[in-house]
């Protein structure tokens, strides 16, 4: 009965709406005709023979025009695959067009793309080799944590100073300092008196610093505080908004292209901010807009306004995105998720006018009882109910490879949708930056060796991943893939 | 031939009408068909029967565009068969889009269930009004004309992935649009 409605409603679409698909479909399909002539055959009278030949003429004659710019276009397309590195091998010729349509467009929507420029030229090894034991076991001794931000070679690093409260003898974080480093050399350092150091970000006039007001008690209003850093690591101003909160933290600070700093922060666990300050620490403006409990995970620039990334484990919104325009409303939110997948979203970045978004996906289960992306992995771990099956690293290792794929999603500034731009399977997409040479960096983190401890509290699955780094430049090319020799950790 | 010479050799009651007809939109109306039916017969069966119905209704009906007149015609013959046919019999990928967009769909009330079709008929079509050209197209193309995911992936040239992702975040939009707009679902 209910299938019946749904064909009603669907039969009552407006004829205008259903030329324009006919249409639409129509003309790809004549797009894809190719002209057919029949070659004059043995044996036949003369009559029809010189017949046949006319014809084959004629259609010669009438496709030679479409079979010059086709060719024409097909030279254009190899020249470009050999300028690039681009490997054609294994495509027809219409594959090979539709590629070079698709980079040169800059759409980077059709799935023969991402497989070319996964092969990229031979001698480039793409594959992701399986480490041997001694590397396995150096692995699991690794575990580098850095903040590389956008710059040539620069990183920061956070400590914090403990001390004595004078009135309740507790110790509680006096201050913390936020050191710049070129390498290995220290640049500066500033240090910030009752605040806990949650951020920075590397602007182009200065640093942005931010965090939050040590509190004694969860009881306590808590205030997000956020300073500017000059270029030798003095403090210009510190600021401590009040919004009218009792809690607010800020999430991210992002440039606004005017000198301007746009800061996106929480207030009070439910509402998604945005208020831009100006050089000298002026608020300029505020807007504050109630989303629920979702906390907030990156932010970037995107065209004229922002997308920023929502995010709530428990209720399955791990890939919520939300538009903002310059002055903080909402003006769009929609999730990245199919039918078989969920896809969680760890780091986006502003990249040549369009943004990037670091993300894994993972298979959907039916009944996840909260174990979210390990789900289909605890499954075959726990055939039968409270049992868990006895297996080693190297028989875990592929499952949870098989669990995880890599994505990089590519955001266009006007529809603001994200579309997959490449994918690596058995890895998770870790931190994005973009270099001083001015290349976009994906850090890709491939499942090495897992292991299985469900009496751990801190994890049931841990994998010890190795990183990779594809390089990408301003066209969208692939460039590089090195091994960084660096680790993570992905805990479960 | 163009649609108005094939309209003007129903008015005549010319027989070549329908083959000229047949020889226009016959492939893209088994397509219609065999999207709703999966069955190749069943769809040659409909788009025959279109044929007649488009030859008893032209005149008066003077449609234009031609192909969307017959294009309806086709398609509720094969709903029709469709929901006529026995489970084992119903084609699993128009089931699969039907299935998607049921969550979308109001259910079916009481009293004046046709007239509530109509009313939701309208608000998708206001809906449909405020995407952009190529989402538009997409959603009429999987849920009115039935085109498989592959198809839709072939058509717009990109990934079944993309596919998948775009239409799930239609359907979400026109669920928020049809409860801002009071339709009950």
């Amino acid at each position: 009965m209910k299938k019946e409605t749904i064909s009603t409603v669907l039969g009552g679409i407006d004829e205008r709406y259903l030329s324009e698909a006919a249409a639409f479909s129509a003309e790809k399909e004549e797009k894809g005709a190719s002209v057919r002539f029949a070659p004059a055959k043995k044996g036949v009278r003369p009559g029809r023979a010189l017949l046949a030949a006319c014809l084959s003429l004629l259609l010669i004659g009438s496709a030679a025009v479409a079979v010059a710019a086709e060719s024409g276009e097909y030279r254009a397309a190899t020249a470009f695959f050999a300028e690039n590195g681009l490997s054609a091998e294994g495509l027809s010729r219409a594959e090979v067009k539709a590629v070079y349509r698709d980079i040169t467009a800059q759409r980077f929507s059709y799935e023969k793309t991402a497989e070319v420029l996964r092969r990229t030229v031979p001698g480039w090894d793409i594959r992701q080799e399986t480490p041997a034991p001694e590397e396995l076991s150096a692995l699991w001794e690794r575990n580098v944590k850095k903040t590389v931000l956008p710059g040539a070679g620069i990183s920061y690093r956070y400590t914090y100073q403990d001390g004595k409260d004078a009135e309740t003898g507790l110790t509680v974080l006096k201050s913390s300092t936020l050191t710049c480093l070129s390498g290995e050399t220290e640049l500066w350092s500033a240090t910030f008196t009752g605040f806990f150091l949650d951020g920075c970000a590397r602007l182009a006039n200065g640093t942005a610093a931010w965090g939050w007001e040590e509190t004694r008690s969860a009881a306590d209003p808590s205030r997000a505080w956020l300073a500017r850093v000059g270029e030798d690591g003095t403090v210009l101003w510190q600021r401590r908004p009040d919004h009218g909160f009792s809690r607010e933290y800020i999430a991210a600070v992002l440039e606004n292209g005017d000198g301007a700093w746009a800061v996106v922060s929480r207030g009070d666990l439910k509402y998604l901010c945005l208020s831009s300050y100006d050089a000298d620490g002026n608020e300029l403006g505020f807007c504050k807009t109630e989303v629920g409990n979702l906390g907030i995970r990156n932010a970037a620039r995107l065209g004229d306004g922002y997308i920023v990334q929502l995010w709530n484990e428990t209720t399955g919104d791990t890939a919520l995105l939300c538009k903002m325009d310059r002055d903080g409303a909402l003006t769009d939110s929609f999730s990245y998720e199919t039918d078989t997948c969920y896809y969680y979203i760890a780091d986006m970045i502003e990249y040549e006018g369009r943004v990037y978004l670091s993300a894994y996906a993972v298979p959907k289960e039916e009944d996840e009882g909260g174990r979210h992306e390990i789900a289909k992995v605890l499954d075959r771990l726990f055939p039968e109910e409270g049992e868990a099956r006895q297996i080693t690293d190297e028989e875990l290792t592929p499952l949870v490879r098989e669990n995880y794929t890599a994505i990089l999603l590519l955001c266009d500034p006007e529809g603001g949708e994200p579309q997959t731009f490449y994918s690596v399977a058995g890895s998770l997409g870790g931190t994005l930056t973009v270099t001083g040479a001015g290349e976009l960096e994906w850090d890709v983190n491939a499942v090495a060796s897992a292991h299985f401890s469900p009496a751990t509290s801190m994890y049931s699955i841990a994998a010890a991943c190795k990183v990779y780094r594809y390089a990408f430049n301003a066209a969208g090319h692939l460039v590089r893939q090195t091994d960084t020799g660096e680790t993570a950790v992905h805990a479960r | 031939m163009d649609d108005s010479q094939i309209v003007k050799l129903f008015l005549e009651r010319s027989e070549q009408a329908i083959a000229e007809l047949s020889d226009k939109y016959g492939a893209r109306c088994r397509r219609i068909a065999e999207n709703v039916l999966g069955d190749r017969e069943d769809a040659e069966e409909c788009v025959n029967d279109a044929y007649l119905a488009v030859w008893n209704t032209v005149p008066p009906q003077r449609p234009d565009p031609l192909f969307t007149y017959l294009g309806r015609i086709v398609r509720n013959l094969a709903i029709k068969r469709y929901h006529a046919n026995t489970a084992k019999k119903r084609n699993g990928v128009y089931d699969a889009a039907l299935d998607e967009i049921a969550d979308c769909i109001p259910s079916p009330g009481s009293v004046g269930e046709e007239l509530d079709a109509r009313e939701t008929a309208r608000s998708v079509n206001r809906f449909l009004s405020g995407l952009d050209r190529e989402s538009r197209i997409l959603f009429v193309r999987r849920y009115w004309y039935a085109d498989s995911i592959d198809e839709l992936a072939a058509l717009f040239h990109t990934g079944k992935h993309n596919v998948s992702v775009r239409l799930s975040r239609l359907r979400k939009k026109l669920k928020k649009y049809l409860l801002k707009e009071g339709v009950p679902l």
